[in-house]
């Protein structure tokens, strides 16, 4: 008998998740979507829509939000599901999850409290909130082939620190913070999709 | 070596159930894909876990199409984790390359890399 190690094999199907790269995908184009809108007003001076804008693009971001979800199924179900199957994960305990994001937030804005204390808690969020993508990006992708958990919290590191280093403001930071991730994981994905439905045929199950 | 569960022991099964340790459920498309089996000789083994009690087998519909969901019970979990403990020891004792439990970190990361999703690890 050969070695094996069942512990890998245990771990395969967590890394199917992504094999398809259609979560990389959504999450591209809603990040895309989230830069382009909080980009506008940074371009385009102040006018009369300045207050409409702000009473709807909230709404807009948050229904984004509440669809990624159901556009990845449904776009699983059209590539994913006859071609490598469908795989329904462990649902993490509420408890520990919120518990975990509670810890990152915590530990970066107090990292951040240390590192940048002359500046204001508005001029930091853009860098928080890069800091805890790019935790969270590595540890969704972390069980993924391929090189995407490092490169994009990469890029929100750098992207987070160009914000602040060139004093952008909170809503420029965050525009190009969005705005560049977004075209990055939406490239990443599609290309990841077209990959994976050349290389795998639909199985009858 | 007696006490081996012969359910279990079967590669195909091994690699069944070991498929199923760390999820709720997959269909059999996805089985079918990891394992490299034909549908019958999958339909088969499936069935002789189920008769076991280590898998439960749900058929429901996603839209129109049909589902086959498959997930591991309780006594399936007990029964692989039982199974790798008792075989890593055999391992061990015999000298030989343990499976993973004594191994290193560093050893998993990389027979876990060594296996891509599209490979069926060497069970013979």
């Amino acid at each position: 008998m050969q070695s094996i190690n069942l512990n890998a094999i245990s771990q395969r199907p967590l890394r199917t998740i992504n094999a398809d790269g259609i979560p990389e995908f959504v999450m591209g184009v809603q990040t895309l979507l989230w830069g382009v809108l909080i980009g506008i007003p940074e371009l385009v001076p102040r006018g009369e829509w300045w207050r409409p804008y702000w009473m709807i693009v909230p709404f807009v971001l948050a229904a984004s939000g509440l669809a990624a979800p159901w556009v990845t199924n449904r776009l699983k179900e059209r590539f994913s599901y006859r071609r490598a199957g469908y795989v329904e994960l462990r649902k993490p305990k509420g408890g520990y999850a919120w518990a975990v994001i509670g810890f990152l937030l915590c530990t970066s804005l107090v990292a951040s409290a240390f590192v940048f204390h002359s500046k204001t808690w508005l001029e930091l969020l853009p860098v928080v909130v890069a800091t805890g993508m790019a935790v969270g990006l590595h540890f969704l992708l972390r069980k993924q082939t391929g090189m995407g958990a490092y490169l994009y919290p990469l890029l929100c590191l750098v992207l987070g620190a160009i914000g602040l280093a060139l004093n952008l403001g909170t809503g420029a930071s965050f525009a190009v913070l969005y705005a560049g991730l977004g075209p990055a994981m939406t490239i990443g994905g599609g290309l990841r999709l077209i990959r994976f439905v050349r290389s795998n045929e639909e199985i009858d199950g | 070596m007696a006490d081996l569960d012969r359910v279990i022991h079967e590669p195909a099964r091994l690699l069944v159930v070991a498929l199923l340790r760390n999820i709720e459920s997959a269909d059999f498309v996805f089985l079918l894909k990891e394992t490299g089996l034909t549908k019958g000789n999958l339909s088969s083994h499936l069935s002789k876990l189920e008769e076991a009690g280590y898998v439960a087998i749900d058929k429901t519909y996603r839209g129109k199409i049909p589902l086959t969901l498959i997930g591991l019970t309780l006594a399936g979990q007990e029964a692989f984790d039982s199974y790798k403990r008792q075989i890593g020891g055999l391992l061990a004792r015999a000298g030989g390359p343990a499976t993973d439990n004594p191994g290193s970190r560093k050893q998993k990361r990389s027979a876990a890399s060594a296996s891509g999703p599209d490979q069926v690890a060497p069970l013979t």
